[in-house]
C-alpha cells in the first residue's frame, strides 16, 4: 500500500471521519454501559476490559479506516486527534455523561488516543512489506495494545486502579483478538469505500 | 471495577447501536439503488444517440446517390 502526503480535502476528511467517529461512540455507549457489560455481562476482570473489548476496536475501526480510504501519511493521526478533541468537546460543551475510570475529555485521554493514531501511522509505514489484509491485522492489534498498555501505565493507576498481574495474559488476548477484529473489518470496509471514493474524484 | 451495574445504559446503548446498524444498511440500500439507476440511464442514452445517428445517416447516403436519367 502507498502513502502520500494528505491534501487539505484528505485532511478535512480525516478529521471529519475523526468527529463523527466521536460523535456516535458517545451516542452508542452511554455512561456505565461498556462497564456493565464486560464486568456484569461477561464476567470479564478490571481494569482495562471495556478499553479492549469496545473502546479500542471502536477507535482502531474509525483511525485505520480514514487512513485506508485517503490512503495518505499522517491520516491516522489527524483521525484519531479529531476523536479526542470532538470528545473532549462534547463532553464539556454538551455535558454528555461518561464512565469515570475512562477518564474521556482529560488530557491524558487526549494523550492515549493520539498514541494509538501514532502507533497506527508507524505500522502503517514500517509493515509497508506485509499483503493489505496483513497490514490492517497487524495496525489493529499494535494500536489496540499500545491504548491498553497507555491505560493501564497513566489513566487506571489514577482513576481506578493498578491492573492484577494475573489478569494480564486474558486482557491482552481480548485486546490483540477486537484489534485484530477491528483491523480486518476495515480491511473490508475499506476496499468498497476507496473505490467509490476514487470513482467519485475521477467524475 | 468501574462501578454499579447499570442495565439501563446497557439496554439503551444495545437500541442505538440496533438503531445505528438499521440506519446504515438503510443508506447503503439507497446509495446502491441510486448507484445502479445512474448506471443505467446513459446506456439508454447512447442507444438512442446510436439510433438518431443512423437516422442521421440514411438521407446523407440518398443524397449521394446520382440520379438516373
Amino acid at each position: 500500500m502507498k502513502l502520500s502526503a494528505a491534501s487539505p480535502k484528505e485532511i478535512a476528511l480525516g478529521a471529519a471521519l475523526g468527529a463523527v467517529g466521536a460523535a456516535i461512540f458517545l451516542f452508542a455507549f452511554p455512561a456505565g454501559s461498556i462497564s456493565t457489560l464486560v464486568h456484569d455481562v461477561l464476567r470479564l476482570p478490571g481494569p482495562g476490559a471495556g478499553i479492549a473489548l469496545v473502546f479500542g476496536p471502536f477507535l482502531v475501526f474509525v483511525v485505520l479506516l480514514s487512513s485506508l480510504v485517503t490512503q495518505a501519511n499522517g491520516e491516522a493521526l489527524i483521525a484519531a486527534l479529531a476523536f479526542g478533541i470532538s470528545c473532549t468537546l462534547l463532553v464539556h460543551a454538551f455535558g454528555v455523561r461518561t464512565g469515570p475510570a475512562g477518564a474521556f475529555g482529560s488530557l491524558l485521554f487526549l494523550a492515549a488516543v493520539v498514541a494509538l493514531g501514532l502507533a497506527v501511522e508507524v505500522v502503517l509505514v514500517v509493515g509497508r512489506a506485509f499483503p493489505r489484509a496483513w497490514h490492517c491485522v497487524l495496525a489493529g492489534c499494535v494500536a489496540n495494545a499500545v491504548l491498553l498498555v497507555f491505560y493501564w501505565l497513566v489513566i487506571f493507576p489514577r482513576t481506578a486502579s493498578w491492573v492484577r498481574w494475573k489478569d494480564l495474559p486474558l486482557l491482552m488476548g481480548i485486546c490483540l483478538v477486537g484489534g485484530l477484529l477491528a483491523g480486518y473489518l476495515v480491511w473490508l470496509v475499506s476496499q468498497p469505500l476507496s473505490r467509490a471514493l476514487a470513482l467519485r474524484q475521477k467524475e | 471495577m468501574c462501578g454499579p451495574a447499570d442495565f439501563g445504559a446497557l439496554h439503551t446503548s444495545l437500541a442505538r447501536l440496533a438503531a445505528l446498524f438499521a440506519g446504515g444498511v438503510t443508506t447503503y440500500v439507497v446509495y446502491k439503488i441510486v448507484s445502479l439507476c445512474r448506471e443505467r440511464r446513459p446506456e439508454r442514452g447512447t442507444h438512442k444517440e446510436a439510433a438518431y445517428d443512423l437516422l442521421r445517416a440514411l438521407p446523407v447516403q440518398g443524397s449521394g446517390e446520382r440520379p438516373n436519367s
